[in-house]
């Protein structure tokens, strides 16, 4: 949702009520007009990787085509499948033109995912947005994908925005990470420093319900209890408050997104030395 | 938060007597359209000369990706497929040939979770009347007792105060709740064993672990078998005594979990296991990390001689032509290749 608010994908119509900018090298692209956002999408900024590359690219058309899309119209086709071919080399595909000939459904899954890749790189952004990239592709695919897309980040130093709620895979690609729950976001930091002291409970949460190593915890508490809130019925305060097993009176109110060190922040009241000090004499609820 | 006793990987009981559930070389092929032109099927070897057994007390995990088969596997056990080649037995009884009330001790011993919690529950029907109909069908026909037992089976899976969830339909649940009621019904017979598909993977990261915690404390309370059917090898490493790795349609490799996660023989499982990415990022980093060329190929088009050669990083000549049989290594571990020794 985020990610497509930034991408300006999002139907205008859809979003209601809402507050903020969304900036691109100080542009604020969700108060450009049409004109002005075609030229910005034409500009090569943004682009976007999908979950599901099989409902993203056209069944009837050859995938060479498809990539061939992106590429400046002024091309001639010959200069194009050229073009196409070293995009599909890049991204770990054959450049060849059988391969290009080819339909979306003749291609495995990794296969087409390379595709999309492919068909992101061809405008040349500077940051790419992938959602959820290797969720469907088997794991020895999802190692391949995950390496090509950090090697094109680190040759094209192009900037990379990775959706996904496997944290082994933050743990391994990422340098920032942003935790989101219900909507918000809970806590942020460089990626060594939020693995090593996780500040936000949900944080905690989630890494303890990684199974990790040898050993099985079959008695003692769950990692994490119940499961996300509904949106439409937000608790009031912290939207956290029914799952923290560290819950106190001051969460009935919203903590704010609180900056801990000059990357990292935590949206919870006992990130705050303040709060949790005389926590301790009190006790948890 | 207590750490119990490692888990060391054997089952608990000493294996006498015939396995609770086994394969015994099942093959398994399709017909499908669209393998050739002009309107010919081609076969599609699904399983292929495939042994596994489930004792009594212990976790097997099958492992392996996409078309290796192990759906069918499962499908097989649960005697909702017959095998093309070979035969599944319950309590070393073919299940082709048990008797009407053998028929029923599996039906009842044997149980199944699937993946997809929201598939497997009818959207129509009531909580209560999902489990009601699995006691009504094994013989509990006392609607008090009926009652009582369909209320702390909720209650034995977490679903608390049962009363509460009893009347809802499944789509007035969460996926993990979901997941707990298809457990709850697996578990409403008493199962000696219970097969488990990919039980984890339809669900959120937070709520994986409570339904893993929920299952395995089931298996150490009842010691019945488990099969586990999964691609997470974090999983596997937390709570398998045996595991099966499986490569399109065959297995690999076999053994106990620990020998198999701290030597792997066979090349593919080296690969799986050093696919599985860790959550540390100071120890790996994603450029650092070997690939696998190519992808796992269609099991229309199963490669000859060993499946796994055109992606094997230590393949010869011998590899294209002739299939490695599954030999023993070492101590108990089975492995399906020629340079296993190596």
């Amino acid at each position: 949702m985020l990610a497509r608010s930034v991408a300006r994908l999002m139907p205008d119509a859809n979003i209601e009520k809402t507050s903020g900018s969304v900036l691109f090298d100080g542009t604020d692209i969700l108060a450009l007009g049409d004109r002005e956002l075609q030229q910005h999408r034409r500009g090569r900024f943004v682009s976007m990787v999908f979950q599901d590359p099989l409902s993203y690219l056209n069944p009837t058309k050859r995938v060479g085509r498809q990539v061939a899309e992106a590429l400046p119209r002024e091309m001639s086709r010959n200069e194009q499948r050229i073009q196409v071919g070293k995009f599909f080399t890049r991204v770990g595909l054959p450049g060849d033109l059988v391969t290009q000939r080819r339909y979306p459904h003749e291609l495995s899954g990794g296969m087409r995912q390379r595709v999309l890749i492919a068909l992101a790189l061809a405008s040349s952004p500077r940051l790419l947005i992938a959602d959820e990239p290797t969720t469907a592709l088997d794991v020895t695919v999802q190692i391949q994908v995950l390496n090509t897309l950090e090697k094109l980040h680190r040759e094209r130093d192009m900037a990379l925005l990775v959706i996904t709620h496997d944290l082994a895979l933050v743990a391994e690609l990422c340098d920032r990470v942003y935790v989101m729950y219900a909507g918000q976001i809970v806590e942020s930091g460089d990626v060594r420093t939020l693995f090593a002291n996780p500040k936000h409970p949900y944080t905690r949460g989630l890494l303890a319900s990684i199974p990790n190593g040898r050993r099985y915890r079959a008695e003692g508490p769950p990692a994490l209890v119940g499961s996300v809130p509904n949106l439409a019925a937000l608790p009031s305060g912290c939207r956290f408050l029914p799952r923290c097993p560290h819950a106190f009176d001051k969460c009935d109110e919203m903590p704010p997104l609180r900056t801990l060190a000059p990357s990292s922040t935590s949206r919870c009241w006992l990130a705050d030395p303040a709060e949790a000090a005389p926590l301790i004499s009190r006790g948890a609820r | 938060m207590s750490e119990v006793e490692l888990r060391t990987g054997g089952p608990a009981v000493e294996p006498t007597g015939p396995p609770a559930l086994a394969a015994r070389n099942v093959s398994m092929a399709y017909r499908v359209n669209g393998g050739t032109r002009f309107g010919r099927k081609a076969i599609r070897l699904a399983l292929d000369d495939v042994s596994v057994e489930i004792r009594d007390g212990e976790i097997v995990a099958l492992v392996g990706e996409s078309g290796c088969g192990k759906s069918t596997l499962t499908k097989l056990l649960l005697g909702l497929l017959r095998p093309t080649a070979g035969e599944v037995t319950h309590r070393g009884m073919p299940l082709s040939r048990l008797t009407k009330s053998d028929h029923r001790a599996y039906r009842r011993e044997v149980q199944v979770v699937f993946q997809d919690p929201a598939a497997s529950l009818n959207p129509r029907q009531r909580i209560w009347q999902a489990l009601a109909n699995v006691l009504q069908g094994h013989g509990v026909t006392d609607r008090a007792r009926r009652d009582d037992r369909v209320f702390d089976l909720l209650a034995s899976v977490g679903l608390t105060p049962p009363e509460s969830f009893a009347n809802r339909f499944p789509h007035e649940l969460s996926g993990g709740q979901q997941q707990r009621v298809s457990i709850a019904r697996a578990f409403a017979t008493n199962p000696r064993l219970v097969i488990a598909d990919e039980p984890l993977s339809a669900l959120d990261v937070s709520v994986q672990a409570q339904i893993l915690d929920l299952m395995i404390a089931h298996q150490q309370r009842t010691n019945a078998g488990y099969l586990i059917v999964t691609h997470d090898l974090n999983v596997v490493r937390a709570v398998a005594d045996r595991v099966v790795v499986m490569y399109l349609g065959r297995v690999v490799e076999s053994g106990i979990a620990a020998e198999v996660f701290d030597d792997p023989r066979h090349p593919y499982t080296r690969a799986l296991l050093a696919s599985r990415l860790g959550v540390d990022p100071t120890a790996s980093r994603i450029r650092d990390r070997p690939t696998l060329p190519g992808d796992v190929p269609a099991t229309t088009t199963i490669p000859s001689g060993c499946a796994f050669h055109p992606r094997c990083p230590v393949a010869q000549d011998i590899c294209a032509t002739a299939t490695p049989a599954l030999l023993p290594r070492g101590g108990v571990s089975l492995v399906a290749c020629h340079f296993a020794d190596r």
